[in-house]
């Protein structure tokens, strides 16, 4: 493993030690869904360091895309949302900004570095899931229709 | 094993920690909702280690997979019931609550 990738697991070890203290620590809500969202990034960094590409993609995609902001929106309809300091927006901006040098760092120049430790191909581990997780498949897509329809069902619920 | 694993062992075991600590030391259920997805963070970090580190690499991503689909429908379903105890009225008290104990500290 080249000291480049060394350092790039200890940074993105740093910043998600430092994000999950801060998002279990803040007292605004929407911060802590901010920083979550942000620790969501940095465990994808050390996804994509380790190997498993497509999981840090997924992680991206879903995980910070979709469920982050979902939380984040939600807070905010519960609540006035607070001041905004300055200090912590800057920290935010530049924690992101690190962590998207780290990746194109990664991404770049990864594939003349030997860069992960293992090495798991898009193609693999969709045949694998396909042909040994068909099952959990099904039962994640009942899952998640049961949720989509029981999440509609209890917020526009009267009583 | 190169040692930088143990540091990616280490971010995952205090993840999950922080998590736990957070979801049972908070009252604000959204609070706890947020600690507990601290935990489900370190847990993925562990479970692709351990994936790394017992050669069971495509096992591994698969299951982490499944589980970021799986917690997808778990906050959907903790945030809907969130937003309707907002509209009973019972997250603005419970809020109100901890901040009045907060403020007599």
């Amino acid at each position: 493993m080249s000291i480049l990738v060394s350092l790039s697991v200890i940074a993105s070890s740093v910043a998600a030690v430092a994000f999950s203290w801060l998002t279990v620590t803040h007292r605004s809500l929407i911060y802590s869904a901010l920083f979550l969202s942000l620790l969501g990034l940095a465990n994808a960094a050390i996804f994509f360091i380790l190997g498993f590409i497509l999981v840090a993609f997924m992680q991206i995609i879903i995980y910070v895309g979709a469920a982050v902001l979902f939380i984040i929106m939600s807070v905010s309809m519960m609540k006035e949302p607070p001041k905004m300091y300055m200090g912590v927006k800057y920290a935010a901006f530049g924690a992101a900004a690190a962590l998207a040098i780290v990746f194109f760092l990664v991404l770049f120049a990864g594939s003349r570095l030997s860069l992960a430790p293992i090495s798991v191909s898009i193609t693999s581990m969709v045949n694998y899931l396909v042909s040994y997780g068909y099952a959990g498949l099904i039962v994640l897509f009942i899952m998640l229709s049961i949720a989509l329809l029981a999440s509609i069902a209890i917020v526009r619920r009267d009583d | 094993m190169n040692p930088v694993f143990y540091i990616v062992l280490f971010t995952s075991i205090f993840m999950i920690g922080m998590g736990f600590a957070g979801s049972v030391g908070n009252r604000n259920p959204v609070k706890m909702l947020l600690s507990i997805e601290v935990s489900f963070n370190g847990v993925l970090l562990l479970l692709l280690y351990l994936a790394t580190s017992l050669d069971a690499a495509l096992l591994g991503a698969d299951l982490s997979i499944l589980a970021i689909g799986l917690s997808i429908g778990e906050i959907a379903i903790i945030m809907s019931v969130m937003i309707a105890l907002f509209r009973a009225g019972m997250i603005r008290e419970l809020d109100e609550k901890e901040f009045r104990e907060e403020e007599a500290e």
